[in-house]
């Protein structure tokens, strides 16, 4: 039986002033070890309930407990021992020093004065190596880019040494490759060390790929929460963010904008370049048809990367690339459409 | 010779008409002045007899005027203040004051008409003001004894303030409900001013737009005498300015007999210092906040510290105001000063050491050889100092040679000064 | 010297700068050099021997002996007093309310203390002057309605704190608080006679010299029990330089903190301006320049750095006040004015140093 660090029961979130229930009647918990990404629209309550899960917030009714004791009956300072927080707040400060940055998170450990121990300058280093930042300790904060800023704010909060780690959307305003870092990062954390780390995200494709488990606030209080393979078999996705404009592509696990076919084309060939040039047909609004002997319209991939074939509207072509493939055919469909306009007919 | 023409004061202060103290020999001076008047009257009236209808009184209207005739016949000579100026014209008189506050202050000018007479043209940057002006307002204390000295009580309809009056026939005329409250400055009643319609209101400036009475009161239309006596750098330069209240109501020639009397007066007081054999060192003024008010080398004060026998011990620069001194330079030069005075509002030693305890490091701190002069004061604080102090310059200066050199006048008592115990 | 040139390269160049250490050195010799300056300069001018002897107390020249003993130390002691406790008090305000122009007087404590005075007065009788020209029982009184004013203000804006979560509300609540009561001051003002008034504008220009030994025995205790209070804010401050969201997920109590910060800035700029009047641009400008030399905004490092530099600044003015050599000087204020201003466009101008905005 596992023992949670953070369980939270029959839990309502909102807020009092203005009096609005953003969810009520959750049953939550986190696991050492475990990554959970918090997805959902805008305005769901992510946040709300982050904040209310770390003591940030009230919550309106139920309990929350943090490895067995009640979240309300801690002091600020034990709570600063149980949480630690990355949020997406922009820092505005004087200079100062990456080093001074992640001594900060030491806060709750150090008394009077702040003077740091031994063992505090250990926790330090070891937060800088997790991070990767040591090469930069001594650099100023405002001079670094906003991935290594994202990075030295992780490495503070693994300074707090907390058994939960909270972050608040931690993948914006990255690049791809920063994205990637810090997932990475935090899966390497949660495994390592034990922690339970909750970070809520806008990026399902990384939530997808790095995350064991996901929770979904839909809005008006719905919640759903499962393995992310899970969620996908069980269309919660599609419940939560599809509309009349948006799909889930359940084969390849995102999104896309729901399109109207305007036609129909058979398509041959195998592998990935089948794949993709399906992949663009579709874009082109065609539906794709498998291939009974010769017929129009079709396209064809060529073995050993040699091209595309493509008979369409009586015309027989070949490409070099699927760019000229699409945009040939778009030229011929526009041609017909055009001259349908102008009463000419085939 | 001073001590022969100061004697001995009387208890009780005279009511009405008096512009010395209540001693034997300005009831003298009243008696003569009094027979002198009459007597240029009787002449005056004889003079013009044989021309009836043309009488012309310095009190009245003119009839018909002449205007080949000098209705001034009195013209001022002004020899110690600097602050005004007045040149006659037959039947107008221009006066200026050239700078009332700071030098470089707006100038005033005055065209003063004797009534009965056209006005001139060609002066509309003066006030122009008819003469003699019926009624007045005063809105400083320092004008009260001006206003007494040249008989013009009957005449005077409001002051600023009831509180700090010190002068018995103001008082008298409070009392018995003759004249108004006013105000000054911010607090000037612009209204009720405008109702009393004063043909003229005497007051200072300082060069505050948003205190100063004079702009309010000319834009309403009231005639506005500005006095600046205070930027005078000599005592009877001050006591001169009688005259300038004169010139408003033809009596240049009484303004002239009470200044002349002050002047011999003081000018008799003075001789006897000229030959003392020591002068003793004093200093004035105290330190606020850190900064050391001090009487400039051409301050009145300093004026009145040679005059009366003493080294001020600052008299050697050009200042005509107040300089501002460290305390370290203060005490370097005056720690052994013989005498200090003029300490702002202090009644006892008592507060200045709460103040400082600094200042009984001075030699005349420790051995009581302060003197302020604030020994009359009114239950408001008013300071008699400024009311009859100002047109008696010799009697402050009796005070202050009774300080440095009291066996010049053994039988005079201090008045305003009082030593600090 | 070599000394501060080399300061100024490094500063400017960024480049080698010194370490914090021979940082600390020349700044604590420069104060101590700025100590025997305004011991030996002022309006009087004293020769380094005789200032020596009487240093030994073996001078024979007793006017001389006071002038160093009880007019120049006490407002060398009163300098670097105030100038440390408003430096401290400015430092405290920036971060809690992540302002770069906030000062010491942000909260209207000053004018709380200027309203303490002048209703003082008024209670006494009219015709009394402001400052600095009461009697015996009014100076005394004076001094203790100036610090129950600051007090009272600072119960106001305490309370108000407990109930305003935002510290950007507090700050606009404490400056339009501070505006309202200096109007009300003003009105005083504007109905009093004109020497009340000099007084006023007099007491406005502050000053180090009006404090005599006893009044240092209570302004000396008052401002170290301010410092002391102070010093205990130093790691909440830290916590507060993420913003507040932060400093509560470290354990921060904002209410405890905010509690502290604002009783010591009260002690601290009160207790100076009700000695000494109200002085500017210390406050502000000192933090600054100490971010800039050290490159941190660690307050373990700021806070003994602008005791420091805000004492010698506030020594420095008086020095250049005292117009070296001539009878004449000048209003304190102009002359923190003129130092502090250009120290903090300087800072700010520095793009390699990022202030807050």
């Amino acid at each position: 039986m596992r023992k949670s660090k953070l369980s939270a029961s029959s839990l309502s979130i909102g807020y009092l002033q203005p009096p609005s229930v953003l969810a009520q009647d959750l049953n939550l918990d986190l696991y050492g070890g475990e990554l959970v990404c918090l997805l959902g629209p805008n305005g769901a309550g992510k946040s709300t309930l982050m904040r209310t899960l770390c003591g940030l917030q009230g919550l309106l009714q139920g309990s929350i407990e943090i490895m067995g004791r009640c979240l309300s009956g801690l002091s600020p300072k034990e709570r600063a021992s149980c949480f630690a927080v990355v949020l997406t707040e922009r820092l505005q400060l004087g200079p100062f020093s990456v080093r001074d940055l992640v001594c900060l998170g030491r806060h709750p450990h150090t008394t009077g004065f702040g003077r740091l121990r031994p063992r505090d300058e250990a926790v330090i280093e070891w937060a800088m190596q997790c991070t990767d930042i040591a090469a930069i300790q001594a650099r100023h904060v405002n001079e670094l880019s906003d991935g290594q800023r994202q990075r030295v704010m992780i490495a503070r909060a693994l300074a707090q040494e907390t058994p939960l780690l909270f972050l608040d959307e931690p993948t914006a305003f990255l690049d791809l490759s920063g994205r990637i870092e810090v997932a990475k990062l935090l899966k390497h954390l949660a495994r390592n060390t034990r922690k339970a780390v909750l970070m809520s995200t806008h990026d399902l494709d990384l939530a997808l790929s790095v995350a064991d488990r996901i929770w979904l606030m839909g809005g008006q209080g719905a919640f759903q929460t499962g393995a992310p393979e899970d969620m996908v078999l069980t269309k919660a996705f599609e419940a939560v963010f599809c509309g009349k404009d948006i799909l889930f592509d359940r084969m390849r696990g995102s999104f896309k904008a729901r399109q109207a076919f305007s036609g129909v084309i058979a398509l041959k060939g195998d592998g990935l370049r089948r794949f993709w040039t399906a992949h663009a047909l579709e874009r082109e609004g065609f539906k794709i048809i498998p291939q009974e002997g010769r017929q129009e319209p079709c396209v064809e991939v060529l073995e050993d990367g040699a091209g595309w074939t493509s008979r369409f509207r009586g015309r027989h072509q070949k490409h070099a690339s699927i760019y000229d493939l699409v945009t040939a055919i778009r030229a011929l469909k526009e041609d017909r459409d055009l001259s349908r306009e102008n009463g000419g007919d085939i | 010779m001073g001590a022969e023409i100061i004697k001995e004061r009387d208890g009780a202060r005279p009511e009405g008409f008096s512009v010395h103290p209540d001693t034997s020999v300005s009831r003298l001076m009243f008696r003569r002045n009094l027979f002198g008047s009459l007597l240029a009257l009787a002449f005056l009236l004889s003079a013009h007899g044989a021309q009836g209808e043309e009488v012309q009184t310095s009190e009245g209207c003119v009839s018909n005027y002449d205007q080949n005739k000098d209705y001034f016949p009195d013209k001022l000579k002004v020899d110690h203040a600097e602050g005004f100026e007045v040149s006659y014209h037959k039947h107008y008189k221009r006066v200026k004051v050239a700078a009332p506050w700071k030098e470089g202050g707006e100038s005033f000018e005055y065209v003063l008409v004797q009534c009965g007479t056209p006005a001139p043209k060609g002066f509309e940057q003066a006030q122009i003001v008819t003469v003699p002006a019926k009624t007045l307002i005063v809105l400083s204390t320092t004008y009260f004894y001006f206003v007494e000295g040249l008989g013009l009580l009957d005449r005077l309809i409001g002051i600023a303030n009831f509180k700090r009056v010190n002068s018995p026939a103001i008082l008298k005329l409070i009392a018995r409900k003759k004249i108004a409250e006013v105000g000054r400055n911010v607090d000037l009643n612009l209204e009720y001013t405008a109702r009393l319609n004063p043909d003229i209101v005497m007051t200072y400036g300082t060069g505050n737009p948003y205190r100063d009475s004079y702009g309010p009161l000319m834009q309403f239309g009231i005639r506005v005498g500005v006095f600046a006596e205070y930027m005078e750098p000599t005592p009877l330069g001050r006591a001169e300015w009688i005259k300038f209240m004169a010139l408003f109501f033809n009596r240049e020639k009484k303004a002239a007999l009470l200044f002349d009397n002050i002047a011999r007066q003081y000018e008799a007081v003075k001789q006897g210092t000229k030959k003392v054999a020591t002068r003793p060192t004093v200093f004035t003024g105290k330190s606020i906040d850190g900064t050391w008010y001090m009487s400039g080398g051409n301050s009145y004060m300093a004026a009145f510290l040679k005059d009366a026998g003493a080294h001020f011990l600052w008299s050697d620069n050009t200042s005509r105001r107040s300089l501002h001194l460290d305390f370290e330079s203060v005490l370097k030069k005056a720690a052994d000063a013989d005498y200090w005075l003029n300490t702002g509002l202090w009644k006892s030693l008592a507060e200045g050491r709460a103040e400082d305890a600094r200042y009984a490091f001075f030699a005349a701190f420790k051995a009581g050889r302060i003197y302020n002069n604030n020994a009359l004061l009114n239950s408001e604080g008013g300071n008699d100092y400024w009311e009859r102090g100002i047109v008696n310059p010799h009697l402050v200066l009796a005070d202050m040679i009774k300080i440095f050199h009291p066996e010049l006048l053994p039988d005079h008592k201090l008045e305003w000064y009082r030593p600090l115990e | 010297m070599a000394k501060p040139f080399n300061i100024a390269h490094c500063f400017i160049s960024g480049r080698n700068r010194p370490s914090r250490a021979v940082l600390w050195g020349m700044l604590s010799f420069m104060l101590i050099f700025l100590f025997l300056l305004a011991l030996s300069v002022g309006s009087v001018s004293i020769p380094l021997e005789t200032t020596l002897d009487i240093l030994m107390h073996k001078g024979e020249d007793l006017v001389l002996h006071r002038i160093i003993w009880d007019l120049r130390f006490p407002k060398i002691f009163t300098a670097l007093l105030a100038g440390a406790a408003l430096s401290v008090s400015g430092l405290q305000m920036q971060t809690l309310f992540r302002n770069a122009l906030a000062g010491p007087f942000v909260l209207g404590i000053n004018a709380g203390a200027g309203l303490g005075v002048a209703l003082v007065v008024l209670g006494t009788g009219a015709g009394i002057t402001l400052m600095g020209n009461a009697g015996l029982i009014a100076q005394l009184s004076l001094f203790l309605a100036s610090i129950l004013g600051a007090a009272s203000v600072l119960i106001v804006v305490l309370s108000l704190s407990q109930r305003v979560q935002n510290n950007v509300t507090l700050l606009i609540v404490g400056l339009i608080f501070g505006m309202m009561v200096n109007s009300l001051v003003s009105v005083l003002i504007y109905f009093s006679e004109p020497e009340e008034i000099q007084s006023y504008l007099i007491w406005t220009f502050g000053s180090f010299r009006g404090v005599t030994w006893d009044k240092l025995a209570v302004l000396a205790p008052a401002i170290l029990s301010g410092l002391m209070i102070a010093l205990t804010t130093v790691k909440p401050l830290n916590a507060l330089l993420l913003g507040e969201t932060y400093a509560r997920s470290m354990g921060l109590s904002l209410k405890s903190a905010r509690r502290l910060i604002i009783m010591s800035t009260a002690i601290l700029a009160g207790s100076v301006t009700a000695f000494c009047g109200p002085i500017g641009f210390l406050g502000i400008a000192v933090p600054h320049l100490c971010r800039g030399l050290f490159r941190t905004s660690d307050h373990r490092v700021l806070f003994p750095a602008v005791l420091l530099i805000g004492a010698a600044l506030a020594l420095i003015s008086e020095i250049a006040a005292q117009l070296p050599g001539t009878q004449q000087t000048l209003p304190l204020n102009a002359i923190t004015a003129l130092l502090g201003g250009p120290v903090i466009l300087w800072v700010i101008l520095k793009r390699r140093i990022a202030v807050n905005a």
